[in-house]
């Protein structure tokens, strides 16, 4: 099939129902000098030609004649609303057949003038344009980044709350730089945003990445820095890593200023490392999370306490976690009880540390079971899948032959790992 | 071994974290000054006379008298006494200077020019005796001569303090060698040395090396076993004090109280010249009480043929013990405190007095608070003969490493049990692990998912040449 106008393309677009032919065809337009402005230009008739489109039918030849345009003039308000139907209504499995194009359409979405707006699109688009919701894509990667250079993480938030979970790399090719940027860039939100539980897993994700020499990607580095005073400010302390990560992560942070950091936090002279350490944590970029790590030392010291103490004055708390002011004491002691960091009650000058005894009621109960069937649904499905793998089967059969034993030493650790996580599963079970 | 430095206690790790920096300063000064006085008797002379008047027993004398002033000049002119005994011209010149400065002029002791030059005479043409003798052995290539002589000349270095060199030819007769028994001689000779010195850290090294050799000469022992084994238990007696004393100096107190514990009964000499009986007594006691639990204590201490042997020699540890198993512990302390004077002029002792009682003290408070739900803090240092403030502490201190399960009313002064409530203990931590699992599951399978494809982190490819820099293997 050749185009040679865009009448022609408008025509194959809504007539030609086989979208690889089509797809291979624009393409072959595409090679032309003046395609672009062309395809970016109104019918002979002056019409629009995205008019006589159906974005969800006609998902392939909407996204060419709009990417064109993009490039070629400015996104007026009728471009935009075009942006919004395209994005709203594509279908799918079209876009599975022109990553090439989708990738242009991207990055020109990211050059328009009012890109506040455009990043509110693409947020839609990045959720529709994998086949699954939870499948990873290059361009999760280029959103994110926009996001975070333009501080709008609010819009990034959707597309993070739903995590990836698989790759399907012969339809969306990406590289693992893709991979620890996009969890780098969206642990930055969720830094800004301070959602230190979902920033601790985004930051986890990016150390675990698996590697293939003991060289990690400095990427990697970052995130392992980052992660320390994460863990600070969430536990109060570094907690130990999964056991799939490699120890060097581990071992390089407690010799680095962080480490150090990290010793006398929270008790001992926070201030006087960190100010020690400065010049790390600002070369680092980690300065903001360093002074909300050390916001967060006097109520890791209380906390403590209230595993010490049943009652206590205010005056006594103000010696042990050494804050002279009184007021500013019982600002933070009332501050935490009421978002719930301590359940105490504060009488007068006295507070009675309660208790805590969460409630559970039936509905908790049974959700909890719900989710943890899903799982156990899910992993077994894997189990299935893993089953029937070409890999795993000549693993199997080589074992056999070999007599057992071997096959699994070779196998190495990463399988034993899963099968002590299923194993932990079905107790937990 | 000019003067002897003052043992600094290294207390550092058990500092209190609250107690402000003013009162961990006057506690360390109070470590290096003991006063003996009606409640914290010292009998100086049945002391010492525990050990043979060796270079050891100037160096407990010189300690002694750095500890303590008021015993200084009594140590002090005894230390005198001991080093005209020996060889050691300098050390005979340093005990009496460090003698004259403590007791002033009008008591002054006049110097025995006289030993000083005999002494020095000998030491000379000794030595140089047996530098020609050893010389002559290694010009005719006799092993078991030249092993003698460097034996000799180790020993003779070391009566005259010199353990640099005496440690180089105890090593040297490492090479001549010829059967086990010489390597276990050659060891427990540089025991000898690493332990006069304090020098901890080698010691394991030598013992395993011993016990190697003593292992190896087992097999061909086996057939005059009777007349074999007497000889080898000393060795093993000698070789368990070195691993025990040098676990202790290491404050390594649970491995040092197991290893007091198996010290036999014939330590054939050492015992007068390395560690007194009464003083394994009480380092292995002390060690125990601060580590073992009640169970232990009964099978391994109290019931040991061994070392009941060594707790005859010091009756009044076997009161500290006795009272401990009955829950007395004000009378524990009591003891302790009474004794401290003993145990803090203890050249090996000293710097884990304050560490052991610690760790005493804690352990009992644990025990003690054990069956109750609630106590008064006033009861509970009633108990202990402790201080309320003190009491406070040492609890809130001692929750906080979860030692005891409890929290503090600082309000009305009562140290609570914390309430278990087993059901909802366990809701919350099955929810809990439930969502760990699945969080868990889940970045486990994306990191499965990457693998597969092959999205792995690669170095960069111009870094492969540094790496292999880096990393000649």
């Amino acid at each position: 099939m050749n185009l040679a106008s865009l009448e022609d393309v408008v025509t194959a677009a809504t007539t030609v129902s086989d979208a690889a032919t089509l797809s291979m065809a624009l393409k072959a337009f595409l090679k032309r000098d003046v395609a672009e402005p062309t395809l970016a230009s109104m019918l002979a008739n002056d019409q629009d030609p995205l008019a006589l489109l159906n974005p969800l039918e006609n998902t392939i030849g909407y996204l060419f004649i709009l990417t064109a345009r993009l490039e070629q003039s400015g996104s007026g308000p009728g471009l935009t609303a075009q942006i919004f139907s395209f994005v709203e209504g594509c279908s799918t499995n079209l876009l599975a057949w022109v990553p090439e194009r989708v990738n242009t359409f991207v990055s020109r979405l990211l050059r328009q003038p009012n890109v506040r707006e455009m990043l509110e699109a693409l947020a839609i688009f990045v959720q529709r344009y994998p086949h699954s919701r939870d499948v990873f894509t290059a361009v999760h990667t280029v959103f994110l980044q926009a996001c975070v250079r333009y501080r709008v993480y609010q819009v990034a938030l959707p597309v993070l709350n739903n995590r990836v979970a698989q790759i399907d790399k012969s339809i969306y090719p990406i590289t693992y730089l893709d991979n620890l940027l996009y969890h780098y860039y969206g642990a930055f939100a969720f830094i800004a945003l301070k959602q230190w539980a979902d920033a601790e897993e985004f930051l986890e994700m990016v150390v675990a990445a698996p590697i293939s020499s003991n060289i990690p990607s400095a990427i990697q580095m970052e995130a392992m820095k980052k992660l320390s005073l994460v863990h600070l400010i969430r536990y109060g302390t570094i907690r130990s890593l999964p056991k799939y990560i490699p120890p060097l992560f581990a071992k390089a942070i407690k010799q680095s200023s962080y480490g150090q950091f990290a010793k006398v936090y929270p008790a001992g002279q926070v201030q006087q490392v960190a100010e020690k350490e400065a010049k790390t944590f600002h070369a680092d970029f980690n300065i903001g999370l360093v002074k909300e790590a050390i916001d967060m030392a006097p109520r890791w010291k209380l906390r403590t306490l209230t595993k010490t103490y049943l009652t206590l004055s205010l005056a006594e708390i103000g010696k042990e976690i050494d804050m002279a002011d009184e007021t500013i004491l019982r600002s933070l002691v009332e501050n935490m009880i009421q978002i719930g960091e301590i359940s105490a009650t504060l009488e007068g000058d006295t507070l009675t540390f309660i208790d805590e005894k969460p409630n559970f009621r039936p509905g908790d109960i049974e959700k909890a079971l719900a989710d943890a069937q899903e799982q156990c649904q899910k992993l077994a499905k894997l189990d299935q899948a893993v089953g029937r793998s070409r890999e795993f089967l000549q693993k199997a059969l080589k074992d056999r032959d070999t007599g057992g034993g071997g096959g699994w030493a070779a196998a190495g650790d990463e399988e034993m790992l899963w099968a002590e996580e299923i194993s932990a599963q079905q107790a937990y079970l | 071994m000019a003067t002897l430095p003052v043992q600094e206690p290294e207390d550092a790790y058990m500092e209190d974290v609250y107690a402000p920096d003013l009162t961990s300063k006057t506690s360390k000064k109070s470590a290096t000054t003991v006063v003996v006085d009606e409640e914290h008797p010292f009998d100086l002379d049945a002391y010492i006379s525990n050990y043979e008047p060796d270079r050891s027993a100037i160096k407990r004398l010189m300690f002694i008298a750095s500890a303590s002033p008021a015993l200084a000049p009594q140590a002090l002119s005894k230390a005198v006494d001991y080093a005209l005994k020996g060889q050691d011209t300098q050390l005979y010149q340093n005990c009496l200077s460090a003698y004259m400065n403590v007791v002033g002029s009008q008591d002054a002791m006049p110097v025995d020019q006289e030993w000083l030059d005999k002494t020095s005479a000998k030491a000379q043409a000794d030595k140089d005796k047996l530098e020609v003798e050893l010389k002559m052995y290694t010009g005719n290539m006799i092993k078991e001569s030249v092993r003698m002589g460097h034996n000799e000349l180790g020993h003779f270095y070391r009566t005259h303090g010199d353990h640099a060199t005496a440690l180089r030819h105890y090593t040297k007769s490492r090479e001549f060698c010829t059967n086990s028994t010489h390597v276990v001689d050659m060891c427990l000779n540089i025991l000898e040395l690493l332990l006069e010195e304090q020098n901890y850290a080698h010691v394991s090294t030598y013992v395993f090396k011993a016990e190697a050799a003593l292992d190896a000469a087992g097999p061909g022992a086996d057939k005059k076993k009777s007349a074999s084994n007497p000889e080898k238990d000393k060795v093993q007696a000698k070789l368990d004090l070195a691993m025990a004393l040098s676990l202790l100096g290491q404050s390594n107190y649970d491995n040092a109280s197991w290893a007091f514990m198996k010290i036999g009964k014939n330590l054939d000499g050492w015992d007068r010249r390395v560690a007194a009986p009464s003083d394994i007594a009480i380092y292995g006691t002390m060690c125990a009480l601060a580590t073992f639990e009640r169970r232990q204590l009964k099978s391994a201490l109290l019931e040991s043929e061994s070392f009941s042997y060594y707790l005859e020699q010091e009756p009044y540890m076997r009161e500290i013990i006795d009272a401990y198993m009955a829950s007395k512990f004000r009378v524990v302390l009591q003891l302790l405190d009474r004794y401290s004077a003993r145990h803090l002029l203890d050249l090996q002792l000293n710097q884990h007095v304050k560490a052991l009682t610690k760790m005493i003290k804690d352990r009992a408070l644990v025990l003690y608070f054990g069956p109750f739900a609630s106590i008064r803090l006033d009861s509970l240092a009633e108990a202990f003969g402790l201080t309320p403030e003190e009491t406070e502490k040492s609890v809130v201190t001692l929750i906080q490493d979860g030692s005891i399960k409890g929290r503090v009313d600082s309000h009305n002064k009562i140290l609570k049990a914390k309430d278990l409530d087993h059901r909802t203990e366990l809701f919350i931590r099955a929810t809990k692990t439930g969502q760990e699992i699945a969080s868990a599951n889940r970045k486990l399978l994306y990191r499965l998912r990457l693998q597969e494809a092959e999205i792995v982190v690669k170095p960069p490819k111009n870094l492969h040449l540094e790496a292999m820099h880096n990393y000649p293997l």
